[in-house]
Order: structure tokens, then sequence, then C-alpha cells
């Protein structure tokens, strides 16, 4: 067992070394992130106006915010925070340790990298072991800082105690390693890098949304599918009640699950063998079928999977938060703030929460579908990064056409992705709602966000055509996008923040006055189409660059 | 002139990888292109390619500029990399079809006669193909065009010695078709069979061209001894590129 792990220490050092910026980031980020709102969160949460404090935390406790923070345990400045912060602060660290786990399993074996470090004298688990042991320790510098810097930036009179700070601390290490032991698995399973950091991925999404539908309580304020939140690390480590009750038999739970993984992890590892996964390998096709021939052929093989999963993703997304909008009507009936608003609604003002509630949720969801109509243009990239892009350059396809394949596809996701969300989410609201909401609003929300996805995809392409190796700075303008409509509003940033991302242009549409202003829609789409072209432009002028 | 520059020069940043390059490639020639590692072979391949453009100077081939009218150039030309990268789900006959119809049309029975000749297994994913067999795709796939021009860099690294010796064959058939070849390679032995002329580039100076024999010739050593291998002739070359930057 032991020559198992010969030499993983030097390994783990050597993987450290990789480690040092990248990691490092991370953590001074997320440390940040999290230190930086310690003092006065809830002047930041009450800030949106002259709202009393039980008005706020009436807001705060309603669906929208429920399905996305979880549930509320504590009032204090201290319990707001974790309230607050924890499951985004929790996700952020789940994506750094997929990221870091892929990093050095699949990406290195796919590249060969593996198989010389494997005819050295090291163990053949010592990689995987490796991996997991930077993961423990990057893990544990994270929870660790972040515990320290929480308890030196709050007070515990407004509930920021030595012990609940710590724990806060161990919650993102603890959840850390559970997507590193989960990514460990599908590392073994998955054949390629990409799909070892889509599956565990896909797997805390669903884990997320699960815990939605749990945490969402009646109208009398029990939570009767609570359990669903107790199968997920996510809701389990919530359960904690960090800062109310510090219960720590939920951290207990989720690393004994932790370890179990990484044990299982190791044994796949053992059983396969390098470079192969547990999909055995069949004979595939001995020539080009037509599809591939036609005109796009190559960028429908690389690209309609991987947009048809996330389409079928974000529709079962919308859907899951359509399941809890049964719940919505009954629950503003026993809210004060809310059943006071209802007594004086003039008609038109009916289902205003169910429509506050599906607009809030749109925004997530939009910004999601960001995401794979990016992907989509990066791929191009991707395809020149790794040198195969030289062989269809060779060929007669002109660089403008061959853009134009990634263009075309990443825009029909753009229109197409909105559209499934829309009839996924209304199709469970109409059947789980007394009342039902029409089709037509569904569609109305989702598909006003379409200019701010083309700029989206119009910032790729632009990056595409003239910054190469700026792929992270669309992905960023992305991360911000979500901050500031997210915690724009609660941090009361002023407005010109929340303007500098298209989403910020997105109207709402919830009462019956709200309209879409269509000039502003079609200066959107307009510079969508001129980043476009300037994209274009600067792609078939710049070099080839292969990294 | 199937391939013609003139003081082709490239730069990346400060770092200059081609100084005032003039190539000169006829219709029908077989031209061998030689060089250590980082020479800057590569590099001159992608300029012809279209896909990097040149600091300055002119670049022309078929008498078309490379750069403004590649997707012309490249339906009369077939390339083979010396790096092959696949797509991991793609299997080799995808692949080979792709290549090929992004050239022109595909010539079923052509592709299917190489395919069996350098018994490949075209039914397979390309992440489970050596270096050789992804040689062997590019290749396939480069000799099943009519193409005018075959740029060929280094294409025979990794493969076994009978495929290099069919690749040869290859390169015989195209040059009776009266074809032009730009062969890149570091094989001494595939130079000398296949090439009318030869190129000799040193940290990006194309230091002499002529036939193998006036480049041995010129890097004779005083008492008259040639170069007997690549070795030698490299090695002579770079002591004089030492010395003297231009020519020998």
């Amino acid at each position: 067992m032991r020559a198992n792990f010969t030499n993983t220490l030097m390994l783990t050092k050597f993987m450290l070394r990789r480690e040092r910026i990248i990691s490092s980031v991370w953590i001074v980020i997320l440390v940040f992130f999290s230190v930086s709102l310690v003092p006065g969160i809830t002047e930041v949460l009450g800030a949106g106006g002259d709202n009393s404090p039980e008005t706020t935390l009436e807001m705060l406790t309603a669906p929208p915010m429920i399905a996305m923070m979880g549930p509320l345990y504590d009032t204090s400045e201290a319990g707001l925070f974790a309230f607050t912060m924890l499951l985004w602060t929790l996700l952020a660290v789940g994506l750094m340790n997929i990221f870091l786990i892929v990093r050095h399993t699949r990406t290195d074996e796919e590249k060969g990298r593996t198989e010389v470090i494997r005819s050295l004298p090291v163990g053949r688990l010592s990689i995987l072991g490796g991996a997991v042991l930077t993961a423990v320790i990057v893990n544990t510098v994270l929870a660790v800082l972040t515990g320290a810097g929480m308890a030196a930036a709050g007070s515990p009179e407004v509930g920021f105690d030595f012990a609940g700070c710590m724990l806060y601390g161990v919650l993102l290490g603890v959840f850390g390693l559970f997507c590193a032991a989960l990514t460990a698995i599908f590392c073994q399973l998955c054949v390629n890098a990409r799909s070892a950091l889509a599956f565990p991925a896909i797997v805390m999404t669903a884990g997320y949304m699960l815990r939605a539908v749990g945490d969402m309580p009646t109208e009398t304020g029990e939570m009767p599918r609570e359990f669903l939140s107790y199968l997920t690390p996510l809701g389990l480590l919530q359960r904690s009640q960090v800062f109310a009750g510090n219960h720590l038999w939920s951290v207990f739970a989720v690393l004994g699950l932790t370890a179990a993984l990484i044990l299982t992890a190791f044994a796949l590892n053992r059983a396969r063998d390098m470079g192969e996964g547990f999909i055995p390998a069949k004979p595939g096709r001995r020539e080009a079928d037509r599809n591939l021939l036609a005109p796009f052929g190559l960028q429908h093989r690389l690209l309609t999977n991987m947009l048809l999963w996330w389409g079928f993703g974000l529709a079962l997304t919308g859907s899951l938060y359509g399941l809890i909008m049964g719940d919505i009507g009954g629950f503003i009936e026993n809210n004060e703030f809310y059943g006071d608003l209802m007594i004086s609604l003039p008609p038109g003002y009916e289902h205003l929460q169910e429509k506050s509630f599906v607009a809030t949720i749109s925004i997530i969801l939009m910004i999601c579908a960001s995401i794979p109509v990016m992907a989509a243009i990066f791929r191009l990239r991707k395809e020149e990064s790794d040198g195969r892009l030289e062989n269809i350059l060779a060929g007669a396809a002109s660089r403008k056409r061959t853009l134009a394949g990634y263009v075309l596809f990443a825009f029909a996701a753009s229109v197409l992705i909105p559209l499934v969300t829309a009839f996924g989410f209304w199709g469970v609201a109409a059947a789980v709602m007394e009342n039902p909401l029409e089709v037509g609003f569904f569609l109305d929300t989702m598909l006003v966000y379409l200019p701010a996805l083309w700029i989206m995809l119009a910032v790729a392409v632009a990056i595409v055509g003239w910054l190469p190796k700026g792929g992270l700075i669309a992905w960023g303008y992305m991360v911000y996008s979500v901050f500031v409509l997210f915690l724009g509003q609660m941090l009361n940033l002023p407005d010109f923040f929340g303007k500098i991302t298209p989403f910020g242009h997105v109207p709402t549409l919830i009462l019956p006055d709200d309209s879409v202003n269509f000039a502003t829609m079609a200066v959107m789409t307009a510079i969508a189409a001129g980043l476009t072209a300037i994209g274009f432009a600067g792609y078939s002028r710049r070099d080839y660059a292969p990294q | 002139m199937t391939i013609q520059t003139a003081n082709l020069t490239k730069k990346f940043g400060k770092f200059t990888a081609l100084s005032d390059i003039n190539l000169q490639i006829a219709q029908g020639e077989v031209f061998g292109y030689v060089g250590p590692n980082g020479a800057g072979k590569t590099t001159t391949i992608r300029t012809l390619l279209g896909i990097l453009k040149a600091t300055s100077g002119s670049v022309q081939v078929f008498g078309k500029d490379a750069w403004k009218d590649a997707v012309q150039i490249h339906k009369r030309i077939a390339y083979v990399p010396g790096d092959v990268n696949l797509w991991a789900n793609l299997t080799g006959g995808e692949v080979i079809d792709l290549f090929v119809k992004l050239r022109g049309e595909i010539n079923k029975t052509r592709r299917d006669a190489l395919i069996s000749k350098f018994d490949f297994d075209p039914t397979k994913k390309c992440r489970t193909y050596s270096k050789g067999n992804r040689q062997k795709v590019a290749l396939v796939a480069a000799f099943a065009c009519d193409a005018d021009l075959y740029i060929l860099d280094e294409p025979t690294s990794g493969l076994d010695p009978l495929m290099s010796e069919l690749f040869v064959d290859e390169v015989l058939r195209v040059k009776a078709e009266g074809k032009s070849v730009l062969l890149s390679s570091h094989i001494l032995s595939e130079i000398e069979r296949l090439c009318d002329r030869v190129g000799i580039i040193m940290k990006g100076n194309l230091m002499k061209t002529g036939t193998l024999d006036e480049l041995k010739g010129a890097a004779a050593t005083a008492d008259g001894k040639l170069p007997s291998n690549m070795e030698e002739l490299f090695m002579r070359y770079y002591v004089n590129s030492g010395q003297n930057d231009k020519g020998v």
C-alpha cells in the first residue's frame, strides 16, 4: 500500500509550487470578499432605502431570497452576514477546488505530462494523493485565514464571536475539500479534462438547486421538503447554523462523505489504466458522415452537445424554481410586509410577488445563459491554443468563415436557451400554481435579456479577435455582472457600476406599466453588432497564436 | 514560381524570427528546408500559409499574396504539420475526411488506398493514437488531395522506417505528376533522395540554397572533407553563422 504513495510529498511540494500564484490569488480574493464585508453588514443590507430593520428582514426572507441564500437562522449582524454570504462563497470555493484537482490530474494526463511523472519512481496513486494533499493544504489555509480575518474584523457584540468566525472558515474549507473529492472521482471516470470539470460543476449546481427547493418554507414557516437540503453538502453545512447554533455534526458528516469519496477515487484510480476512463471505447466511424462535412460541421460537432446540455440544465433549473412558485402566494399572505401591501393593490397588480420572484431568478438564469454563449466563442481560441486550428486554416477555410461558424452557434444558443428556460420555468410553475401566470410573461421576462446576451457574445468575439490571451477579461466581466447585480443593491453602489454591465440595462416587467424601452434594446443590439464586427476585423488581421 | 518570398522578415515583439528570407521554389520542384530546432522553419511555413503575417517583405504562393489570398491558395495546397493535434472525440477517419473536405473534394479511392497502404485504423478516437498514427492522419489527408503544392513540416517524425519509406513513395508520385513540394526535415537520407534543391536556415537567416552537393561543398573543411551527415552539416553552418550572419 505504501508503495502506491511513494514520493507523494515531493509531488505535493511540486504541485504547491505550481499553485503558488493561482491558489494564492483565489485565497486572497475569497478571504477579502468575506472579511471586507464583516464590518457594517447591517448598514449594507439596510442601505437600499429608509426601511426599518423589520422591513429589511421581511424583504430578506422573501421567497426569492430564501431560494438563493437558504434559511435565516439568526438576526444578529453575524447571522445576516452568514445568510447573505455563505452559499455564494461556498460555490466559489467549490469552483476553485474543481479547477485545482482537474489541473493536477486529468489535464496533466491528457497533455502527456503524467506519463513523464509516472516514469519516475513515484507510486501509482502518488499524483492523485499529491493533488488531494494540495487541496487539503489550500483549503486549510483558506479556512484559517478567513476565520481569523473575520474574527479580527468583526465585533463579538454583534455576533462575530471567535468560535463562529472559525466555524465559518471551516465551512468554506470543508466544502472545498468535498468538491475536491467529488472532482477526484470524476477525474477517474471521464477521459478528458473538459468533462472532468463539467460534471462536478453540474453536481454542485444541482445540489444548490435541490437545497433551494428543500429550504422553501410554506405559509406556516415549515419546510416540508427539508430532507432535500439534508441530501446536499451545501444544505448540510448551512444547517450548522453558524453564528447561531454552531453545530459541528454537519461538518463531520460532510467530512465523512469527503473521506469516502477520496477512498473511492483512489480505488478507481488503481483500477484503471493511465489515460483511460471507465467507459469502454468502441470503434467509431470509419468515414466522416454528412453532418461533419456540411458547412460548419466541425463547429456543430464541437459545440452542439455542450450547448444542448446547457439549455437542458437551465430549463431544468428554471423548472425547479417553478416548483417553488406554488408556495409563494401563501407565503405572502402570512408575511406582514407583503401581506399589508397586498390589501391595497389595484387591479393589474395580482401576482406581484410571483412576478418579482421570476424577475429576480431570471437575472441569475440569464447571466448563466451567457456562459455557454461565450464558451462557444472561446472554443475557437481553445482550438487555436491547442494547435488544431492550424489544420483548419491551412485548408480552404477563411478566418472570417471559421469565426462565423462559432458566432452562428453562439447566437443560436443565445436565442434558444432563454426560450427553453422560459418554457421550463413556466411549465412547472403553471402546474403547481392555483392561479398560474401566463407563458407570455415568462417569455417576455427571459427574452428582454437577448440584447445583453448578444453584448456578452460580442465581447467574446472582440477578445478572440484582438486579445487572444484575454479570455479572462470576458469571464471577469461576467462575474462582475453577477456581483454588481446581486450585491450592488445591497452594498448601495452608485448606479454607474450597474450601468457598465449589459445586464444592468435589462428592464423588469413586473408592474402593469413596466414596458420595454425599445430604443435601449436597439442601442444594445447595435453595440453588440459593432463589437462583433470589430472582433471579425481583428481576427482576420492578427497572427495565428498557438500556445 | 510556386513560392516566392522577397526579404521576408517576421518579428515577434523584439525577437526576429525570420530576417530577409528570399526563397524561390519553382513548379515541379522538391525543395528541402533544413535547419536546427528554433531556426525558423515552421515560422516560414506558417507565413507561407498566411496564418502568420509577415512583418515586412513579400510572400507569394502561386503568384498570389499569401496573407490576402490565403483561402484561394489553400485550395491548391496540402499541408502536414510536424506535430499533429487532433480532436479527442473524433475518429481518425472523420478527421481525414474533414481535412480533405476543407481543401476540396474527397477522392474516396485514393483515401482508402492510402489508409490501407499506411496500415492505419481510421475507426479509433484520436486521443488513442500514438504520435506516429496522428502523423498518418495528416499524411493520408494530404496525399488524398489533388494539390499543386505540398507543404510538409517534419512529416515523418514519429513514423517507423517502413512507413517513412511509403512516405517517400508518395512524394515521388506527386513529384512525377509535376507538383511542387516544400519538405522540412531533419533526416538527411530523405532530403538526399527527394530534394532537387535545399535551403539551410540558422537563427532566422537563410544561409544558403542550392543542391545538396553545393551545400555540402560550401561546408567542406580546409582539407576538403565534406560533411557526411546532418550533424556535421549543421555544425559547420552553425559555426559559420556565429562568425558571419549572412551566407557562408
